[in-house]
């Protein structure tokens, strides 16, 4: 049988049964789907890629572990979700300590540690990037791969009451910044990512 | 549907929560209302309608290049490399506990050598000797924390008990006549105040 007419499901045991082509089938199913998820979190077109890999590679390896009972789809958005944040988080410290290093030094801040390739302002992923990443996290899951609520509580792991407040907080935040510098309309937005 | 309806209505039909023809009706007054569409339209294109994301070139061969050293998954199991934790490992080692003990007995007695022995304490002024850390750790369990001295080994409580008895074996005369017989002493309750006990000497007392 070929590979594309087999479910996800189907394509995982064959995987687990030493078909390594069904996890090629995988990818192509879910590769987009990744990377938008990490690029609209991370906001740096530099590590998408990198995070993309990354996810492919370490659901394969937990691949044992994926339950039948689960959306594959979302069991791998959860992984890319969670590399993205952690990935957010590290380049967080990892500009404190730069700072916190600079200020001992006496030394003036270099503004080429800024972190994030920020999209231009015109380009609709300029305002996802002024959320917190929790904020972003939910709404790219909530509202761009229509994710349910406790889908998203799970990629998170946070409570659903938190998910809906991150989505709140975070809609708002995009009417204030929106209101201040509302999307172009008339111009599309360039390709992002 | 009026403007302020849609206002009320406006998180939910973002949350998806509305039944079909309330967000159907608040869908068509959003395109027909330029008010409304000023204050939510961006937001609602934002969310509604994201811009497709372009997968790098090459990207899908990287990846099955990446996956193809790596051994097949196995039902049930993981490859547990997510979080490698090597310096908690030895908790999972057989030895743990007993190094565990070892470290414990030689805390205990160290402790323990810290005390004076024998009872010279009867002849001098009571509050010229500072209270010994047993007894300022039996006092942290017995006075400051009730209930809390269970959590002492066995052993540890017995040296507790006994050293308590023996600081205050003292009959309570020995501090009358150590007051009236020492009159550089500065003025003393019958009953010597509790002192400041250290946070550490309390956590270790008590086992933690």
């Amino acid at each position: 049988m070929s590979h594309d007419k087999l479910t996800d499901g189907e394509l995982v045991r064959a995987v687990l049964g030493g078909d390594r082509q069904a996890f090629g089938v995988l990818v192509d199913r879910h590769l987009s789907a990744v990377v938008a998820v990490v690029g609209r979190i991370v906001c740096n077109r530099a590590d998408v890629e990198d995070l993309a890999q990354d996810t492919f590679v370490r659901a394969f390896g937990r691949l044992g572990q994926y339950g039948q009972e689960h959306s594959f789809r979302n069991w791998l958005l959860k992984i890319a979700t969670n590399l993205s944040l952690n990935h957010l988080q590290a380049r967080k410290r990892e500009r404190g300590r730069y700072l916190r290093l600079a200020e001992t030094r006496g030394e003036a801040v270099a503004e080429v540690d800024e972190g994030p390739e920020l999209p231009s302002p015109r380009e609709w992923q300029y305002w996802l990037s002024k959320l917190d990443e929790s904020q972003r996290a939910a709404i790219v899951l909530f509202h761009f791969h229509e994710m349910s609520y406790a889908e998203v509580a799970e990629a998170l792991d946070a409570p659903i009451n938190t998910v809906r407040t991150y989505l709140h907080r975070g809609r708002k935040r995009l009417r204030e910044l929106m209101s201040v510098r509302p999307l172009p309309e008339s111009e599309p937005c360039s390709a992002v990512i | 549907m009026q403007c302020r309806d849609i206002k009320l209505q406006i998180e939910a039909w973002w949350d998806r929560d509305l039944p079909p023809e309330t967000a159907a009706r608040v869908e068509r007054h959003l395109e027909t209302c330029p008010d409304c569409r000023a204050e939510y339209g961006p937001v609602t294109q934002l969310l509604r309608h994201p811009e497709p994301v372009a997968v790098p070139d090459g990207l899908r061969d990287r990846i099955l290049a990446a996956v193809e050293p790596l051994p097949l998954p196995v039902a049930g199991k993981s490859d547990n490399r997510r979080h490698p934790r090597p310096w908690i490992g030895f908790l999972h080692a057989p030895w743990a506990g007993a190094l565990a003990a070892c470290l414990t007995f030689a805390f205990l007695a160290w402790v323990s050598s810290m005390i004076p022995v024998g009872g010279s304490h009867i002849e001098e002024p009571v509050v010229t000797n500072p209270p010994s850390p047993l007894v300022l750790a039996s006092w942290a369990g017995a006075l400051t924390m009730p209930g809390q001295m269970g959590a002492l080994p066995a052993i540890a409580r017995a040296a507790v008990f006994e050293q308590v008895v023996q600081e205050r074996a003292a009959p309570p005369e020995t501090f009358v006549r150590n007051r009236i017989s020492d009159q550089d002493l500065p003025s003393l309750d019958a009953t010597p105040a509790i002192p400041q006990i250290p946070i550490l000497l309390r956590l270790s007392a008590l086992g933690a």
